[in-house]
């Protein structure tokens, strides 16, 4: 198993849930004693706030878990290395003779010139026409 | 610095454009070509934007800028050239040299009558 990719982000988001785990609890509780309408609007919002923020805290760490086993996939696939593959000689000599033909191709081209430097001639001065 | 005045104007100003080693290069699009100062100097590009006229409008002094883009693919690398100051002064108001007298056509003078007395 690699390492977690951020364990100060699963602490800190771990952290807010201890908070937050108790208070819908609590608030749940609270919405079946006998409290009244305005109260019980109170509540309720609450409730539904902060399941909202539950929800996302838990699909945060649920990316994090993702992460890490995207990772460990990697470390089992054999990265970060990635060796060259060894060839026959025969494929090999093929594709050095491709190689050869795509230089030589390219050396029928020239870079096209790059405009570095603009120039203004003014000329000489005339009369306008009719002056 | 170059010195003309509001009678004259450049008819056949031309853009040279090369690259590092002095050879001519093409830019991408149309050259734009402005006036530092508009009220002194105005410049008229051709449409390939390769040459233009500039003309004179009122004393003072103000340069021209072309700008084109250098890069032939899809990017923007801007070259800018710019003229020397061009100062151009007040043409002298032109002065009378010559004048004509026009006689216009000779006449016969009216009859002299005399008054007689009766």
């Amino acid at each position: 198993m690699a390492d977690d990719v951020n364990p100060a982000l699963r602490a800190e988001l771990d952290a807010a849930i201890a908070v937050i785990d108790p208070q819908i609890r609590g608030l749940h509780d609270i919405a079946v004693v006998s409290i009244t309408t305005n109260l019980l609007i109170e509540v309720n919002k609450e409730i539904s706030d902060r399941e909202r923020r539950r929800v996302l805290l838990q699909n945060a760490i649920n990316c994090l878990n993702a992460a890490n086993e995207a990772m460990t996939a990697l470390e089992h696939d054999g990265y970060p290395e990635l060796p060259p593959e060894q060839l026959s000689s025969t494929n090999y000599a093929e594709l050095q003779g491709q190689s050869s033909d795509f230089d030589a191709a390219i050396g029928v081209f020239v870079p096209e010139a790059k405009a570095a430097t603009v120039s203004i001639g003014l000329g000489n001065p005339e009369d306008k026409p009719g002056e | 610095m170059a010195d003309i005045t509001t009678a004259q104007w450049y008819p056949n100003v031309t853009l040279t454009i090369v690259d590092d080693a002095g050879n001519a290069a093409a830019v991408d699009g149309v050259p734009v070509w402005a006036s530092s100062d508009e009220t002194i100097l105005v410049a008229t590009p051709a449409a390939d934007g390769m040459s233009a006229t500039i003309n004179t409008v009122a004393a003072g002094t103000a340069r021209v800028t072309v700008t084109a883009d250098a890069d032939l693919g899809a990017g923007t690398v801007t070259i800018t050239g710019v003229t020397e100051d061009i100062n151009v002064t007040l043409a002298p108001s032109p002065q009378a040299s010559v004048m004509t007298l026009s006689l216009g056509t000779p006449e016969d003078k009216a009859p002299v009558v005399t008054p007689t007395t009766p």
